[in-house]
This record gives structure tokens, sequence and C-alpha cells, in this order.
């Protein structure tokens, strides 16, 4: 069990989402940085898909009733353990009664706590995610609040093994850095794909939307980004008839300042689109806080693509890494 | 089978069936998309149908091995299972009866909907009830269906000032659409009637009464009725 003694700013249990109901109009939600949240439950030997607990600028303050490992993950807020500094990127063990809490702001918005056997809140439609707009799946479909008691799944045998070896030796050397994701593509710059109707966009437009620096409102949530920066007109303002929008479409609402979807967003929408952000810089836009600058470079679609199987096959590769450390204390 | 196919980003590609929205053109959706869930092609995630397109969301990193661009090995494939299949693919649409308990506390806003198309109350209920209902899509909310097939002398504009609350189950004129608001929520549709059925239901499977491509007919019901259906319902 998990007591929560302080939320944080916005705290809520995600998983990887919740696949194969959008076509019910119910949003896929999940973690928005999908990478931290894979790379924090692999540091404890659970699955990827297994829930974790996902703090916004602020982290939560938590007390463990048990003996448990767990792993941090992501640019978003530091942790600290009775006023130590708790590591990112590795498994940390803690004993019974231990209370772990906000440190410090980090450089991005969003990190990822999982816990050896997984967030136990109930399965909602094939996800543990939690989607608060309709308060559906995660810890009573909500953000978490203080005083809430969480659940947390048994442990494998394998999981058994590492909490002992942590617990008589001491906490591992390795780690695995936040910065691993990064590209050489600098950080406030995310590749963007053409949309079809980007040339129903006016020449000065089609040229800002690259050009220019966007600014992050603080109209930015699990849901999507509202941008600030050139407004980009329609040569003939058009609303398009509702189809689906993937996680990174760059919306144009009549205002003309941008939206990027993010997680929460609804399944369907009819704002002229300008283009896509490309999959590989997911955990980009994910670590986003209100106040960055952002710009657009423009990607095709075969080059992104072959970007992001380059960094699934390098994740694949540090899984196999942990794997084999996480084997060494058995 | 004839769309176009657009890609929508590095992990989804939209076929585009229509530029209107018609029926005819939502069958053919409906269809296509059914089809495409039987294939069990390993790199397609999910499939969102809506108006007059339907999206494949699919994961490039499982294709990106095949010696061609993903893109273009979807687009082979689709075009390969449309001109396999044709038509005949349709699917008998299912019809769902939809009991509505009109006017009243249940639907507060008929009279405006009679005084504003200058009919009686008894007038607009018959025609509602009257009327060939296609569900083209789900979305907006959870299990929030769009609903075409409404009588054009019932039609009605929204309010100008939305309401703060709507309760579950309310039935709603907007424009020539009428609609069921599954979950209560702020909303600027005239209120005629009030459905005691759940539309939304995360523990069923599916979690949603209606789902893209139904056929809907409305069904008078009393207050009395209403309350006992409302029962089984729990």
């Amino acid at each position: 069990m998990i007591t929560i003694l302080q939320p944080g700013l916005f705290s809520t249990v995600q998983d990887i989402g919740r696949i194969g109901y959008q076509k019910f109009s119910v949003p896929v939600s999940g973690a928005v940085d999908l990478d931290a949240h894979r790379m924090a439950n692999l540091l404890v030997g659970n699955d990827e898909h297994f829930a974790t607990i996902e703090m916004t600028v602020q982290a939560a303050e938590m007390k463990f009733e048990q003996d448990r490992v767990i792993a941090i993950f992501g640019e978003g807020p530091n942790l600290s353990l009775n006023g130590k500094h708790l590591p990112k990127g590795k498994p940390i063990f803690l004993p019974k009664d231990s209370t772990v809490k906000h440190a410090a702001t980090g450089s991005g918005a969003r990190t990822y706590l999982a816990v050896a056997g997984g967030i136990d809140v109930p399965v909602i439609m094939d996800s543990r995610s939690t989607y608060t707009r309709a308060a559906i799946g995660g810890f009573e479909g909500r953000r978490l609040a203080k005083g809430d008691q969480i659940g947390v799944g048994e442990m494998t045998l394998t999981q058994r093994s590492i909490l002992t070896f942590l617990k008589e030796k001491d906490n591992v050397s390795w780690f695995v850095p936040t910065q691993f994701f990064d590209s050489n593509v600098s950080n406030g710059t995310i590749q963007m794909i053409k949309s079809e109707q980007f040339n129903t966009f006016t020449k000065e437009s089609q040229e800002a939307v690259f050009n220019r620096f966007f600014t992050v409102t603080s109209q930015s949530d699990r849901m999507g980004y509202r941008l600030d920066g050139v407004e980009l007109k329609q040569i003939k303002a058009k609303n398009e008839i509702s189809s689906a929008v993937p996680f990174g479409t760059i919306q144009v609402p009549p205002d003309g300042n941008p939206i990027l979807l993010a997680a929460d967003r609804q399944t369907t929408g009819g704002y002229p689109v300008i283009g896509y952000t490309a999959s590989v810089d997911r955990h980009k836009l994910a670590q986003l806080k209100p106040g960055d600058q952002i710009h657009f470079e423009l990607v095709d679609i075969g080059e992104a693509q072959q970007q992001f199987a380059t960094k699934e096959e390098a994740m694949r590769h540090v899984k196999a890494g942990i794997k084999l450390q996480l084997k060494g204390m058995n | 089978m004839d769309f176009k196919i657009i890609p929508t980003g590095d992990a989804a590609i939209t076929l585009h069936f229509g530029s209107k929205i018609e029926k005819i053109t939502n069958d053919r959706i409906q269809a296509f998309s059914s089809l495409l869930l039987q294939q069990n092609y390993q790199w397609l995630i999910e499939v969102v149908p809506a108006y007059t397109t339907t999206t494949i969301y699919y994961d490039p990193t499982k294709l990106i091995d095949h010696g061609e661009a993903p893109f273009s090995y979807i687009r082979k494939t689709l075009q390969q299972l449309a001109s396999q299949k044709h038509e005949e693919s349709i699917t008998d649409a299912r019809t769902v009866e939809i009991p509505v308990c009109y006017g009243g506390d249940y639907g507060p806003d008929l009279d405006y909907v009679a005084t504003h198309n200058n009919l009686s109350r008894e007038e607009v209920i018959e025609r509602h009830i009257a009327g060939d209902y296609h569900v083209y899509m789900l979305g907006f909310s959870p299990g929030f269906p769009y609903i075409g097939g409404l009588n054009e002398t019932i039609a009605t504009p929204r309010k100008t000032t939305p309401a703060t609350r709507i309760t579950e189950g309310s039935v709603g004129i907007a424009g020539n659409q009428t609609g069921i608001y599954p979950n209560e929520s702020p909303g600027g549709w005239q209120i005629i009637g009030r459905t005691p059925l759940k539309l939304f239901r995360t523990q069923q499977e599916p979690p949603t009464l209606l789902q893209a491509g139904d056929q809907i007919r409305f069904r008078e019901i009393s207050e009395q009725e209403f309350k006992t259906l409302k029962e089984d319902e729990r």
C-alpha cells in the first residue's frame, strides 16, 4: 500500500494507454511520456504496460507501508528520501514506512514512479490509465488526493530476489541517464510532418510555422498544449468534417494559435491541421512546461519512421541490458 | 471499394471515402473498418471510423524491415484488401430501440422546439419518433453518438447560452441533428426527452450501447415506464 500524504500538482495513475476504444470515443490517455514510463517499469523488473504514477512539475509525497523496490524516470520533478536526493534511472530499495517527497523541479514536466509489482487499480477497458475528464480508470477516475491509499501488485520471484539483494547489499552503481532518449536534435526542436491541409494555409503561415518560435502557454495539460507565437491562417478559413486526430496533431482553431494534441485528446477533431509531430519526439512534447519555447523542423514520414525505429532498437538494447543486471541480483 | 489514402503523421493513415456526410458513404466506412479488424495485421493498432473517413493507427517500427516504406506497404496491402472485397461485405445494420420519456422535467425544451417550428408538442414527438436514424460516428465524449436523419420540420438551433448541467440520457436537438448525452455534462442542445438506457457502461464489452453504423428507432414511454426501465438498468 502507498499512502498519498500530499498529491503534488497533478499526479495520476497511468499505463501505456487504453488502446482499441477510440471507436467508442474513449480517449487513449496513458503516460504522456511513454518512454519514461516504460523505462521506470523496466528498471524494477515490471512489464512495460504496468501502471506507474505520473507526476507533473511538483512531485507527490508518498508513504510506502512495506519494503518496496521503486524506480523513477523522466525529466520532471526530483524526489528525496529522508532529505537525501533519490537518483533517477535505477532500482532503489525503500524500507517499510519510508516517505518519499518532492525535492526540486526538473528541467522537464513529468516524472514517473514505478513500483515492483505495479500500481494496482482496477482494469477498465483493458487499461489502468486515468482519464480525469470522464472519471474513467486509474484511482477512482481522478487525480490523486491527500489520504488516498493505493494498492501495489504482487512481486514476481525475481522481483523478490532483487528486493532482498538491494536490501542486504547496497543500491546498485549502474543507472540509465534520463537523457537516454534525446536525439541529436536540440531540446526545443520538434520535428513536424506536413499534413494534407498544409497548402491551405497562407504562404506566410507555411513559412512561419518552421521559422518562428512558439511558446507553450499555461493552458496546457494532458489533453494538449496551446501554443502562442505567430497566428496561423488559412487562405480561406474552412473547418473539416471531424475525423481521428493522433497524438501530436497540430490543430489550428479560428484564433490562429496552434494546439498540440496530447494523451487525453478527444478521439476526433474538425479544426484544420497544419501538421503532425514525429512519434520519435513524443517524449520531448511530454516534458514541455508553460513558458518553454519550441521550434518545428520539417521531416518527411520515411525519415521520421526510420528515427522512430532506431530509437525502439536502442530501447530493446537497454531493456536487454537492464534484464541482465537484474538477473545478476537473482 | 474506392477511397483515397492519406498519411496522418508517421503512425496513422486515413482513408477518405467521400467528401459529403452521406449514409451510403458511412455504410462503406463501417464495412471496411470491420473488415480491417478481421485481418489480424500485426502492425495494426486500432481503427477509428468517422463521418467520411476511417483512420488506421499503426506501428511503423513493425514494418521498417519490409524493404519498402511502411506507408507504401500499407497502401498496397489496403488496396489489395479493397479489391478482394466488395459491397457484399456490408453487414446488416443493427436497429436499436431507444425508449424516451418526452417533455416535462425530462424534456424541458420540448415546448420551445414546438413553438419554434409552429407545431404542437404531440406533433414534435410524432415526428421525432417517425425519423429514420443512423449513427454516423461516436465522438465528443465517451459513447456520444452523432445521429443523422432528423425530420427537418423539427430542426431547432442550439441554445445561445449552453445549459450548465444536462442530465445523463437526455435526448436533444441541435440544428438538424439529434443526439443523446451518455453522461451528465454542460451542453447547448434543446432537450426534448430522456432515455432510461445507459449509453456508456465501462464494465461491459462493448462499452457503448450504440455503435457507428447502427440504426435507431425512438419509442415514446410514460414516466412510470421510465422509472421501471431505469431500475432495470441498475
